[in-house]
């Protein structure tokens, strides 16, 4: 989903006659081509920069005794960052990377918390989109408590290639 | 601490000519005393409020299979929702009960929200906290994964140790997924 439409139609914070605004705010993000199988975010690497998926599938994982295990698939239209590594800016634990072709659209932390704090319609979209991500992470905690692995992966899979 | 002074430490996106806003919002606020195993939210309730604890100790708690199983302890200072149920408005699944008498202080989501929108500062100061928030579920997320009860323990003794100190044993053992036998066991252990 183009980035425009995803801020017009997410929440009502922004309305089409901001548009110039809108289109003033996508000027600080990189468009990012990345191929199938390259990594946008390596473990231990400080990730200071969000991303928007525009194209293609994006899959988050952790290397742990050797195996990949994946924690997160991100689909068109949303945003990731790894969190932790993000906000305390420390090593990253976690892998991003593309599992097809992907155009990605990215932001600089230092960027990002200078448009936040000249902006307080794009403070409300991002406190919007902050919670539809910690109820993700609440969910998945969730899941990880209570369902056995097979039930788990089937439910993640549902959960984000279906709805 | 109170309220209005969390704001002014030296984390804070607040500053202290800002007390005219913090004194607004504090007009807002609901200051609720909570006696020992009283509810702050039952499963079922819909959470339309932020809470704040004050001075004392929430846990949050599940049933899971007919056993309540702790996910979360609110300590002084800290901030709690009911995450899906608070932002998508539908019951809650958790329980919120005190295990000490605690001072909680409340405002109702759509005054927050109200507030919010007409004030920046307080917006960035909502992105922080909830930031802080996600990168707890992470390592939650993390230590559920790939943790097993002694990896999880040595992990609270290291990070969060006043978890250990305030938090009764029987707790602790049910937010670790394990009977309070076996914690003792893994605390011996862990002192050897």
């Amino acid at each position: 989903m183009n980035i425009i439409k995803k801020i017009l139609t997410s929440g009502n914070f922004f309305a089409t006659k901001d548009l110039p605004l809108i289109e003033k705010l996508t000027t600080y993000l990189f468009v990012k081509k990345i191929k199938k199988k390259e990594i946008l975010l390596q473990e231990g690497q400080i990730n200071d920069k969000i991303y928007y998926l525009q194209k293609g599938l994006l899959s988050v994982y952790i290397i742990h005794e050797g195996k990949e295990i994946n924690t997160w698939f991100v689909k068109e239209g949303e945003f990731i960052n790894s969190v932790t590594s993000f906000y305390y800016e420390t090593p990253s634990e976690e892998y991003i990377e593309a599992i097809e072709d992907c155009e990605v659209l990215e932001i600089k932390k230092t960027t990002y918390n200078m448009l936040l704090r000249n902006n307080l319609k794009l403070d409300l979209f991002v406190i919007d989109q902050l919670y539809i991500n910690l109820c993700e992470y609440h969910d998945q905690c969730q899941s990880l408590r209570f369902l056995t692995a097979k039930k788990n992966t089937n439910f993640y899979l549902l959960k984000k290639l279906i709805f | 601490m109170e309220f209005y002074k969390n704001p002014e430490s030296s984390e804070s996106t607040i500053s202290k000519d800002e007390l005219p806003l913090i004194k607004e919002i504090a007009s807002f606020l609901c200051v609720q005393k909570i006696k020992k195993k009283e509810y702050v939210l039952r499963a079922g309730e819909i959470n339309n409020s932020v809470i704040y604890v004050k001075k004392g100790l929430l846990r949050v708690f599940l049933l899971n299979e007919g056993k309540e199983v702790n996910t979360w302890f609110v300590k002084d200072d800290d901030f709690f929702i009911s995450m899906n149920s608070y932002f998508q408005n539908i019951p809650s699944h958790e329980n919120i009960q005190a295990i000490e008498d605690t001072e909680i202080i409340t405002i109702s989501k759509t005054k927050y929200e109200m507030l919010i929108k007409k004030n920046h500062k307080l917006a960035l100061f909502a992105i922080k906290e909830l930031n802080i928030k996600l990168c707890e579920y992470q390592d939650q997320c993390l230590a559920l994964r790939f943790m097993n009860a002694e990896k999880k323990y040595s992990f609270l003794k290291k990070n969060k140790p006043e978890f250990i100190l305030d938090i009764s044993q029987k707790h602790l053992a049910s937010y670790l997924g394990i009977e309070t036998t076996y914690l003792s066991r893994i605390i011996s252990n862990y002192k050897e």
